[in-house]
């Protein structure tokens, strides 16, 4: 060859080269082309010409700008490009539900969306400018867009505090706390319930073992076809407590065994006076005569029985206590009368109060209760249970921790697993990575993690020790919701400065008087400065509506301020101290500042001005509409015919004033009153002084005091 | 006619004075000239003149160490460009990423590319090696041009490794943990070797910026005199080793 | 070719006059011998720069199609507390991951990676068998013997540790060499070039089989606590 040819190039390699080189130059034009066609430029597009076919055009043209529009809060470690694509999510013109999304405007909320973004409460990728990666799990974020059902968990995760907005938020940590799914997790601001499950230390000497091997086996007996709940044969309301775990027949048989040896502190029996028996035996309607105490007492305010009318079995009465239709065949009858006697013996933190009982009452009740509650049917399908053997009470031992049953209810020398089950105080802000779905084929995301883990938790992990509970649909949102607004502490301070923190209870004597608020639980029927029950009236200001000597004489012996309720105050037969102890106590501190006892004088009060009154009250503003004296007159308003020894005169005046400022939402009409019809109506007021005839626990069964 | 016109183009184009000035020799039409082409360009002059035939099958050598150092410049031409996005900082560095994402224009493409690069230089250079072995290659007088590209592979790895922190998502993290936590099993001075490379105990923000200067500086400017060096010793080693060389002399 | 090339002075018999074409270097203090061969010879430019521009373009096309097509894998933000399992390290490591599931650091970690660099920049310094001459051209049986014993301890070592993503392709090379050892009438066409293979390239064989081996493994096989996974399920 000749070396000139050394250096030429075949006509082939000429042609790979052309080839190769218009090839690279096209691909590399590929990526600017697809940049130039991205999603969110095309959305920008759309909006210009949406835009265009409204009326207010001009405005909207004016407020809309090209180009990616993000909302940046570094303090909150947000960066929120949403409003590119969502360009008219704060013209309120566009609110309307035609409005084609993403243009529609965002509902009107307390929250202004153009300052605090959309990311915080709705998750997704806020940096993300394609809808896919936006609003969905990807690799790179693992907290999709929130379904809008949940959306109140992300009020949840600042406003620890209860929102009067948020009600599936608030029920579903109702739920979590009467759940007492802190029992066994950790839970952000949930406390730990007071009100565990029984405590079992003693519980050999309450229950009988065949009782205990039903219960186990079917905590909610059955639910029926319209998906309520039916214990023994009627609904209840609510779930009870208990949730289902799932034990064999040999481990129910061993727990049961291990229960019944529960005898910590054997129960004497309670000697009653040998004379009241002997006399009380006699009559042939004891069981009667204790039925009638039963309600005379009102133990229905808080405990209900049920009820047969026709074809329907209903429960009436209170929902605080056990319901207590079978409770004879659930209880040993020795172990009843010690806790009637004193219920915090047995349970220390047992809502029920301590009664002062006369041996013939107790007597009584005892045997109303053993004779007359109780179902020969309830335990007809337990197999017969011979004496527990050692080997039953070991295993049952081993089960009753291992199931987790330490972990609501308490037995006196076993200490439950510490952190028994997962921690769920970050459980809001799990990635779906950190989560285990085992074999199941539920989509692979956090809520629907949540919701198989209450119903089901055997799909999503074989060897799972979580009971099942049975929630309605409503209910198994709600508690997933607040679930998801577990999302820990802040990440800086900055952003803690927002938390609403939840508040703690207000109301804690100390003292006597804690003393005695604690033994009668008055906060579990009361309010007091915004902490307790809602079936009684609020206490916050008792101490300047009434009169010291009036609230002894009604502790001692509740009347009924208002006839036409079925729950009233219970007689707890409360001594002549303690009365005064409580008095004392809620007229010093229980004081509203809008009330000045001393500024009022009694009197300045003449009967010509309480006949006025009671012309007014008569004629002009026809108060007995509402109000009874005496025995005539409505039944809205309370009782008034012995208020002149009930109420404070300066809480009268300030009340017809303004009875709002003082209990906010009464019913009592606002009038206008001038300051003399006032002090008139407060005279005539002060002049009713009608003894309502006392019951005691000795005037037994002979008036008939009943509720119903 | 059109080449004509684009060849009269040329020409006139190589008249210039501007362009004789850079190129000094005229159209590469003699051997001579051809080699001018090589040795008269500081970049080309670490290239042999002539080549044998046979070396410039695809077969030879399938361009695997040409390949790899394409990768080395496709890399360092993306990194430039991806320099301009990023800090070296934490959270920033992610946050980077996602700008890269969904903000900068073919900031997605730019950081693909990049990526696939990487992966493709450590396929090519650990292939390059083996293939040179098998075909004989590290035997004298190529011995230590053979130790050279031993070093080059083992700044390949360290390149790609400490680029892989970078973005700062758990992927990086992670794998760095695992990675630098081998480093501390070292005998005698283990812990202080990883405290140094980390900055401190943990992958934090100064391991972040070690990284990036190791990734960036250190790094690609030793590989860059060793990729020289190396292209240097195959000319003055003799050029490539082939296969039938090696069977040849086995004969 | 003459026998003293060892030495580096080879050639010394051709007439550099009667063939002008071959050069020869006679001493041995020169760092570099250049062997002329009687083969074709083409100019660099434009020859080997066009090909290298074409080489360049092509690879370009494909790489750009390869990052168009796939996404460099971005994940959530770093989070100390938040370990992934497994944490696995970049692929090319993940050989050296599986080793230490098995071995202890020290030795997988550090000693091993260290000998491996060590040795392929030192063996060439030794000049063994620079002719490349075949594992069983000489002294058949007893470097059958020492092959099936250093071997055989090997296999023990790596049975002891449990390494079975080692044993596995360690008892493949070793099969092949055996079966290379036997001289059939009428061999295979791959195993008569296996017979013609010289120590170092089955090292260089079992350790890019092994190594190959693990890093499949490692990225493909392997999940929750290093446990072995198939990747299809």
């Amino acid at each position: 060859m000749t070396a000139e040819k050394m250096g030429e190039i075949s006509t082939r390699l000429r042609a790979i080269f052309a080839l190769a080189s218009v090839a690279f130059v096209a691909v590399l034009a590929v990526s600017p082309v697809k940049d130039f066609f991205q999603s969110w430029k095309r959305y920008e597009k759309d909006y210009v010409s949406y835009a265009q076919t409204r009326p207010d055009t001009k405005r909207l043209l004016a407020d809309f700008h090209p180009g990616i529009d993000q909302i940046w809060l570094p303090e909150m470690r947000v960066l929120d490009r949403c409003t590119t694509c969502h360009q008219g999510i704060s013209q309120a013109s566009l609110r309307d539900a035609s409005v084609p999304q993403p243009f529609r405007a965002h509902p009107a909320i307390p929250h202004d969306v153009k300052k605090w973004g959309c990311v915080i409460c709705h998750r997704g990728q806020g940096p993300a400018t394609e809808t896919s990666e936006a609003h969905e799990t990807t690799l790179a974020w693992e907290q999709p867009l929130l379904p809008i059902r949940f959306i109140q968990a992300s009020c949840g995760m600042c406003h620890r505090a209860d929102l009067p907005q948020t009600p599936k938020l608030n029920r579903g940590r109702e739920l979590l706390s009467q759940l007492n799914c802190g029992g066994c997790h950790h839970l952000q601001d949930i406390e730990r319930s007071a009100m565990l499950g029984p405590d079992l230390s003693n519980v050999g000497n309450k229950l009988m073992r065949q009782w205990i091997y039903k219960w186990l086996k079917e905590p909610h007996t059955v639910v029926d076809s319209s998906g309520n709940t039916v214990v023994d044969g009627y609904e209840m309301e609510e779930e009870p407590r208990m949730p289902q775990f799932r034990l064999t027949d040999q481990e129910i048989k061993a727990l049961s065994a291990y229960l019944t040896t529960l005898k910590g502190q054997p129960i004497e029996p309670f000697k009653f006076d040998q004379s009241v028996v002997a006399s009380l035996q006699k009559s042939a309607d004891l069981a009667d005569q204790g039925e009638v105490r039963f309600r005379q007492m009102f133990c229905t305010t808080c405990h209900s029985l049920a009820v047969t009318q026709g074809d329907e079995t209903k429960l009436i009465g209170g929902d605080i206590g056990p319901e207590l239709t079978k409770v004879g065949s659930k209880v040993n009858p020795d172990w009843l009368v010690a806790w009637l006697r004193d219920p915090q013996s047995y349970l220390s933190h047992a809502l029920m109060p301590r009664y002062r009982w006369s041996d013939q009452d107790l007597y009584k009740v005892t045997q109303y209760i053993n004779t007359r509650l109780t179902d020969p049917d309830l335990l007809s399908n337990v197999p017969p249970l011979e004496e527990p053997t050692q080997e039953e009470i070991r295993l049952g031992q081993r089960l009753f921790l291992e199931k987790g049953c330490a972990s609501c209810h308490v037995i006196q020398g076993v200490s439950p697993q510490k952190d028994f089950g997962p921690d769920l105080a970050i459980l809001g802000s799990k990635n779906v990575s950190q989560l285990e779905f085992g074999n199941s084929n539920i989509p692979r995301n956090l809520i629907s993690y949540i919701q198989a883990k209450i119903t089901d938790p055997l799909s999503v992990n074989p060897a799972a020790r979580m009971p099942q509970y049975r929630l309605t649909p409503t209910d198994l949102d709600a508690i997933t919701t607040a679930l998801l607004s577990m999302t820990g502490s802040p990440a800086n301070s900055s952003l803690a400065r927002l938390v609403v923190p939840r508040p703690e209870s207000a109301f804690r004597p100390a003292g006597a008087f804690g003393e005695l608020y604690d033994r009668y639980k008055c906060a579990v029927c009361h309010r007091f400065n915004g902490d307790g029950g809602n079936l009684a009236p609020d206490l916050s200001f008792e101490g300047s509506r009434a009169q010291l000597q009036w609230i002894a004489g009604f502790l001692k012996n509740p009347e009924t301020l208002r006839p036409t309720l079925i729950f009233r105050m219970p007689q707890f037969n409360i001594t002549d101290q303690e009365a005064s102890v409580i008095a004392d106590y809620l007229g010093m501190v229980t004081q509203s500042p809008s009330v000045k006892l001393s500024a009022v004088d009694q009197k300045q009060f003449t009967p010509q001005m309480a006949e006025m009154g009671k012309q007014l009250y008569e004629v002009k503003y026809q108060c007995n509409a509402c109000h009874t004296i005496g025995s005539a007159g409505g039944y809205v308003g309370p009782n008034l015919s012995n208020a002149g020894n009930w109420l404070n005169a300066a809480w009268i005046e300030e009340w017809l004033r303004d009875p709002q400022a003082l209990v906010p939402g009464t019913i009592e009409p606002r009038r206008s009153l001038t300051d003399q019809e006032v002090q008139a109506l407060t005279a005539y007021v002060l002049t009713l002084k009608q003894k309502a005839p006392p019951l005691t626990t000795s005037s037994a069964g002979t008036k008939a005091g009943g509720a119903q | 006619m059109n080449t004509m016109t684009f060849e009269e183009i040329l020409n006139r184009l190589r008249a210039t004075r501007a362009w004789r000035s850079i190129f000094r020799r005229g159209p590469a039409r003699t051997n001579r000239t051809r080699s001018l082409a090589i040795f008269g360009n500081v970049f080309l002059h670490l290239l042999p003149v002539k080549v044998r035939e046979q070396s410039l099958r695809v077969r030879a050598t399938y361009y695997l160490g040409t390949i790899s150092f394409f990768m080395f410049v496709v890399l360092t031409l993306t990194g430039i460009l991806l320099m301009f996005y990023y800090h070296p900082a934490v959270p920033q560095a992610y946050l980077d990423m996602k700008d890269l994402r969904f903000v900068v224009s073919n900031g997605v493409f730019l950081r693909n590319l990049h990526r696939v690069a990487a992966h493709v230089m450590v396929i090519a250079v650990f292939w390059h090696m083996f293939h040179v072995f098998y075909r004989g290659g590290y035997r004298p007088p190529h011995e230590f041009n053979w130790a050279v590209g031993v070093m080059l592979l083992l700044l390949t790895l360290l390149l790609s490794y400490t680029g892989y922190l970078l973005p700062w998502d758990q992927l990086a993290f992670w794998a760095i943990t695992v990675g630098t936590n081998i480093l501390s099993a070292a005998p005698f001075f283990g812990s202080q070797l990883r405290y140094l490379l980390l900055g401190g105990n943990l992958v934090g923000e100064n391991a972040l910026l070690r990284f990036y200067v190791l990734h960036c500086v250190i790094l690609p400017l030793v590989a860059a005199l060793l990729i020289g060096v190396h292209f240097w010793r195959i000319r003055k080693d003799g050029g490539l080793t082939l296969r039938e060389d090696y069977e040849r002399d086995k004969k | 070719m003459s026998e003293t090339k060892n030495s580096f002075e080879a050639g010394v018999g051709s007439n550099a006059l009667k063939t002008p074409e071959r050069v020869v270097f006679i001493t041995s203090k020169t760092s570099a011998q250049v062997k002329e061969r009687a083969d074709r010879q083409l100019m660099s430019y434009p020859q080997l720069i066009l090909r290298e521009v074409i080489a360049f373009e092509v690879l370009t096309i494909v790489l750009v199609i390869v990052a168009l097509a796939w996404d460099a894998p971005l994940e959530q933000l770093a989070n100390p507390l938040l370990t992934p399992n497994p944490a696995k390290a970049p692929w090319y490591f993940l050989g050296l991951q599986e080793l230490l599931h098995y071995f202890p650091p020290l030795v997988a970690g550090i000693v091993i990676p260290t000998l491996v660099v060590v040795a392929l920049v030192v063996i060439p310094y030794f000049n063994v068998n620079i002719k490349g001459e075949p594992l069983w051209a000489a002294y058949r049986s007893r470097r059958f013997l020492i092959f099936i014993v250093s071997v055989g301890l090997l296999l023990v070592f790596l049975g002891l540790y449990r390494a079975w993503t080692v044993l596995v392709p360690t008892v493949a090379i070793a099969g092949l060499t055996i079966v290379s050892f036997f001289q059939l009438k009428r061999p295979y066409r791959l195993i008569s070039f296996l017979q013609t293979r010289p120590l170092s390239w089955w090292v260089m064989t079992w350790f890019i089989a092994v190594s190959l081996t693990l890093t499949v493994v490692g990225t493909f096989f392997r999940g929750p606590g290093w446990s072995w996974v198939w990747p299809w399920r």
